[in-house]
């Protein structure tokens, strides 16, 4: 099956894949944020989502934020979306 | 409107667990939160019974559930025991009812004869049930049943039972209703031939217009009373009168042979034309014609015509002896109008009466008139 992100990664040619392996964070013109390689929510209000990654936190702030969807290792978070940050 | 999606309004700390632990079972969609303790979110309604479970097993309480989207809509209706059962009654006496006949109506006969027939189609009908009717039974015991039905045919129309008559134009025979044999004129009776009916007049017999002559029934042996068809071969002697009058002296006016003619072209009654000439005469009579112009119904033109005749007023003296004869056969003249062609004249006789110069003939003929056997030939 057709992957994006699969399709990026083979753009850069020899490249250890572990690099890539973590997360993915696609940001869409700050209304829509997908996220797939999250491992849980830890907090969620209307203003900020952060949630853990596999080696570390991201955190995501901005207004009416609501998730659209969530699944065990994806989300799409949709709102107005005015920063992303990865710790 | 089309998504089915169960929504859950969940309260309770330490959601994001929850709702972690959820996420590995459940796709959740658009949640959201209001409070620190109150958030609201969907997830597909096959898995709302399990996501309920899994909440509370996490201590959160499930304040509301419920379901949206066109399924959970036709589920709704569907629990709406009432009107499942009002439409399954419905559509169930519907059913029933279409296979039922509930009306019957009869075409093509007289008003007492449809009720008849109506009636009587009512009474024959073994059950109301479509099937269990026997249109060409019912046709069969409709004609055997009602003589003036000449034909009929029986249909189901829906919930109607249609049945369409001819009558029968019966002779006057079969109806049974005879006319007696009238006198049309005053007459002697010379000679009586019956045939059929009840006499009631005898040979001599003088009888007035509108005397009844033969009575158009007869007494069987057992004393009753039974219809026939009066007929008789009857004779009898009419007398027909004529009078004509002579006045000695008398004033008449006179044509002179001028005439005036004016002519008007009509629309209707509205005059178009008139060409109207001033009458230079004292004296006149005037006849009047009229005749269409058009041949078409569209306009109705007519043309009138009106001729003035000048007159002069003569006075006459005239002796009757001299005019006798001329005065006499006009009362004939007069007397004959009445004569039937086939008249036989027995006798003729006239009777003159003079008063103050007026002398009045009275012209009487005596003819003999054969009347025909049936009530169609009748005096």
């Amino acid at each position: 099956m057709f992957n994006f992100f699969n399709e990026l990664k083979g753009r850069l040619g020899k490249v250890d894949s572990n690099l890539f392996c973590e997360y993915n964070i696609v940001n869409m013109s700050g209304r829509l944020l997908y996220a797939e390689g999250h491992c849980g929510i830890t907090v969620i209000t209307q203003t900020s989502v952060a949630f853990k990654l596999k080696k570390g936190r991201a955190v995501v702030e901005g207004k009416d934020l609501v998730l659209s969807e969530l699944t065990e290792n994806t989300l799409l978070l949709q709102g107005k979306i005015d920063k992303v940050e990865i710790f | 409107m089309f998504k089915n999606r169960t929504r859950l309004t969940v309260k309770g700390l330490n959601q994001e667990r929850a709702l972690n632990e959820l996420s590995k079972e459940v796709k959740i969609y658009q949640y959201s939160r209001q409070e620190q303790d109150l958030c609201q979110f969907e997830v597909e309604p096959r898995h709302a019974r399990h996501t309920k479970k899994l909440l509370e097993s996490q201590g959160l309480e499930v304040l509301s559930l419920s379901h949206h989207g066109i399924l959970s809509k036709i589920k709704k209706l569907l629990y709406r025991y009432g009107v499942i059962a009002g439409i399954v009654i419905v559509l169930l006496f519907y059913c029933l009812q279409y296979s039922f006949v509930w009306r019957v109506e009869v075409w093509g006969s007289s008003a007492d004869n449809r009720e008849q027939v109506q009636a009587f189609v009512k009474e024959n009908m073994t059950s109301n049930f479509k099937s269990k009717i026997d249109l060409e039974n019912l046709e069969i015991l409709i004609r055997n049943n009602f003589d003036y039905v000449s034909s009929v045919s029986a249909a189901i129309v829906g919930q109607s039972l249609i049945v369409n008559l001819n009558e029968a134009v019966l002779p006057e025979e079969m109806e049974g209703q005879y006319n007696p044999i009238i006198s049309e004129y005053d007459c002697q009776i010379t000679e009586i031939n019956l045939i059929q009916g009840t006499l009631l007049v005898n040979e001599g017999d003088i009888v007035q217009k509108g005397d009844v002559l033969v009575e158009p029934y007869i007494i069987d042996v057992e004393g009753n009373m039974r219809a026939v068809k009066p007929q008789a071969d009857i004779k009898a002697n009419v007398w027909l009168t004529g009078e004509a009058a002579h006045y000695d002296y008398r004033i008449e006016n006179v044509r002179t042979g001028k005439k005036v003619s004016t002519t008007e072209v009509l629309l209707g009654s509205l005059v178009l034309y008139q060409n109207n000439s001033d009458l230079p005469f004292k004296n006149y009579e005037s006849t009047t014609r009229t005749r269409l112009l058009t041949k078409n119904n569209l306009l109705p033109l007519y043309l009138k015509v009106t001729d003035c005749y000048e007159t002069n007023t003569v006075e006459i003296q005239e002796d009757f002896e001299n005019v006798k004869d001329q005065v006499i056969e006009q009362a004939r003249k007069n007397a004959l109008i009445f004569l039937d062609k086939n008249a036989i004249i027995e006798d003729e006789r006239y009777s003159c009466s003079s008063t103050g110069g007026c002398h009045i003939v009275k012209y009487v003929i005596t003819a003999s008139m054969n009347f025909g056997g049936t009530n169609e030939d009748q005096l």
